[in-house]
């Protein structure tokens, strides 16, 4: 019950400021494309060339060098109950090189006053936190590009440099899976302080749910981040939604109702989570 | 039984501390995840490494949400940084005490010990303006005991051999022997009416001289305080790693910086497989706890002392009295290195109420906060006995710290048995501890 990845997220554009202008970045087909700059591969070899660069550009290059950075799953948004406050001026994107080694000299010499090394882009200052700054749609959609990166790795037949590293990643993947399967169960339920008990179970493993004590037990894969959260599929029709995948054209969900009874399938036609 | 896993663990109570936080705007005063880190770190259950970079990166997700300047992050990253660095030493010091009062027109001061150093000197005094200038409720110069809030110290900036309008002068003159004259400035905590610190210079001024002058006035110095203190290091074995851990952590009172800490850390230690659940030192733990958080209030905590263990319960029974004797003894005094911290102590400064040791730590140690705190931060207990079988546990009260060294005031209690000829003063991490023992030949204090 899978598909490509990105099918069924919605495009979005976010805008920023690039050379003295507002721009657009646009997600869309799981790719970040900067349609402002038509010839990017001329701009990029220019800006190389000149030493110049611009925000739009700094953009695309931190979105590929994220896409698959496991901190992404720490920091950005369990979802709508939990927004993240980071403001897109808080990174470098979009300085001039000169300005942007200026800062990060600044940087290290505050942090060298204070006594300790210059923090290795765990900062406000970091590409990251600019592209989680750029709002909340696009921050859900490189939740996604990251997610599937490393579902990639955890489905069988995977090559075994990625298991390994699948498997090194576990606790952060695991971890990455609770705090949004837990926070739309506590939205689902109405229950802020719902105690949940999660097992991330194999990506081919059926999905389950139940009452434990005051509390509830699920068994999902990391996957479930992918073909559930990242569509918007959590929750439908005041059911917690354990599975999604394609059908036809459109979607069937294998979902638990508030009774937490036998899981049910319902089916949705047209764009998922759009 | 599955292995347990500190990384999953910990990342874990991140997650919970983000979804708990939420709708939550203010400041984060503890973290159950940096409790749980510092718990695991100290029992070997992951390194610090990797349990410091987890906690780094939740910190900067509630900073994140609760729009916090992360700054904090270079703080840790200093005390990391210095903790990985060795080399810092106490240099050899030599403290003697001065006992002079000194009127002048602005007020008194007292002169109360000198410390001498290869390039540097303090002179430790206490000053009181003239009575005639009305102000705000001084506090005694004497330990205070009846507040549980730490006094940070403040110094007073800018040159000058100033005082502020009623206040009290800000730089001093001193010379030795020698004619070596050194400006020295003043730091320390009071007000405008009375204050209680040192006047520092970083130029040195002969460490053998056998008098300074001070505003005018000649003080003769004793040649070597007597009898000198002895001073050693013991290693301290582990009987129970996780035990200790928590004993270290009551002791240095780390636990009331935020409810739930010790709790985060006693779950931490079970989960990890290194606490029974069962293990009844989870209650006395509790039990204590509970007694130091009521505060100061002896009979407050007489109803339930016979659950506590010793020395606990019997420092409990003596909390409250008033039978301290008065007086000043000049230690002087430096440890040789326990666990990467090297200590001296200065003076033990007896009150009714308590004492007061005055000591020097080098690495710069902050007072404990889990904000602060990086998770391989040593859990530095300031422990004391006495010739009469009484113990004592002291707290920073006036604190300072930087980078490679720290001081101030440890604020002991309960009140020092007065028939108490010597005391033990014991800085004690989980791993080692240093003894100085001190003998109590009081000198004397100012009338107040």
């Amino acid at each position: 019950m899978s598909a490509v990845w990105w099918k069924g997220i919605a495009p979005v554009v976010a805008r920023l400021s690039c050379d003295g202008r507002e721009h657009e970045l646009r997600w869309t087909a799981g790719e970040l494309l900067a349609p402002s700059h038509p010839d990017l591969a001329g701009e990029q070899i220019l800006g190389a060339l000149a030493g110049q660069r611009c925000a739009c550009l700094d953009a695309l290059d931190a979105w590929a060098g994220h896409a698959g950075d496991l901190r992404v799953l720490v920091l950005a948004s369990r979802g709508p109950a939990d927004p993240v406050l980071v403001r897109p001026e808080d990174g470098l994107l979009g300085q001039p090189p000169g300005a942007r080694a200026q800062l990060a000299r600044r940087r290290a010499a505050v942090a060298a006053i204070m006594g300790g090394q210059a923090s290795r882009d765990r900062d406000r200052g970091d590409p990251l936190a600019t592209l989680l700054g750029l709002g909340a749609p696009l921050q859900a959609r490189l939740t996604a590009t990251v997610a599937a990166a490393w579902r990639e790795r955890l489905r069988d037949g995977a090559a075994p440099a990625d298991t390994a590293a699948a498997q090194a990643a576990r606790p952060a993947l695991h971890a990455a899976l609770y705090g949004r399967v837990v926070a739309t169960l506590r939205g689902w339920t109405g229950q802020p302080g719902l105690r949940v008990t999660l097992t991330m179970i194999p990506e081919a493993a059926p999905p389950a749910l139940a009452r434990d004590g005051d509390g509830i037990a699920v068994e999902l894969p990391f996957g479930w981040i992918s073909d559930v959260w990242a569509r918007g599929l959590g929750t439908c029709w005041d059911r917690f939604c354990l599975a999604a995948g394609p059908a036809g054209d459109g979607w069937e969900l294998s979902t638990a109702g508030p009774d937490l009874g036998a899981a049910e399938p319902i089916m949705i036609s047209g764009s998922a989570g759009g | 039984v599955a292995e347990f896993d500190a990384e999953l663990y910990l990342r874990l109570a991140g997650e919970r501390t983000l979804l708990d936080s939420s709708g939550d705007d203010g400041p984060a005063e503890s973290s159950p995840l940096e409790a749980a880190g510092h718990a695991l770190v100290a029992v070997g259950a992951i390194t610090a490494g990797a349990a410091q970079a987890i906690v780094d990166d939740y910190q900067l997700a509630l900073s994140y949400r609760r729009g916090e300047h992360p700054h904090r992050r270079h703080v840790r990253a200093r005390r990391s940084a210095l903790s990985s660095s060795p080399g810092h030493r106490l240099a050899a010091l030599r403290a003697v005490a001065c006992g002079r009062l000194i009127e002048q027109p602005w007020g008194q001061l007292f002169l109360r010990y000198l410390v001498l150093r290869s390039g540097s000197i303090s002179l430790h005094v206490s000053m009181r303006a003239s009575l005639a200038t009305p102000g705000p409720p001084t506090r005694s110069l004497r330990p205070g005991f009846a507040s549980a809030t730490s006094r940070v110290r403040m110094a007073r900036p800018g040159p000058g051999p100033r005082v502020s309008g009623p206040g009290l002068p800000q730089q001093l003159t001193i010379t030795d022997d020698q004619g070596t004259s050194v400006s020295a400035s003043l730091s320390g905590s009071g007000n405008d009416h009375e204050w209680d610190g040192e006047f520092e210079a970083t130029a040195g001024l002969a460490q053998e001289t056998a008098w300074i002058e001070v505003l005018g006035e000649r003080v003769e110095l004793p040649t070597e305080p007597s009898p000198s203190p002895d001073v050693w290091v013991e290693p301290l074995t582990a009987q129970d790693p996780a035990v200790d851990y928590l004993w270290a952590r009551v002791a240095v009172r780390s636990e009331f910086h935020g409810p739930g800490t010790l709790e985060s850390s006693m779950e931490a230690l079970v989960a990890a497989g290194s606490l029974a659940s069962d293990d009844p030192a989870i209650a006395e733990v509790r039990a204590v706890a509970a007694h130091l958080s009521r505060g100061s209030g002896g009979a407050r905590a007489a109803g339930h002392q016979g659950r506590l263990p010793e020395p606990w319960r019997s420092m409990m029974a003596r909390r409250g009295r008033d039978s301290g004797p008065d007086g000043l003894v000049v230690a002087g005094v430096t440890t040789p290195e326990f666990d990467g911290i090297t200590a001296a102590v200065l003076t033990v400064r007896s009150a009714d109420e308590g004492f007061i040791a005055d000591v020097e730590v080098v690495p710069g140690l902050p007072l404990w906060r889990w904000l602060d705190a990086s998770v391989d931060q040593p859990l530095l207990a300031w422990w004391a006995a006495d010739d009469r079988g009484h113990h004592y546990l002291g707290r920073p009260g006036s604190w300072h710290s930087s980078l490679d060294h720290s001081g101030g005031q440890i604020e002991f209690w309960p009140a020092l048995d007065p028939a108490a000829r010597v005391l033990d003063i014991r800085p004690a991490t989980m791993a080692a501890r240093a003894v100085i023992r001190v003998p109590l030949e009081w000198g004397e204090e100012p009338e107040r």
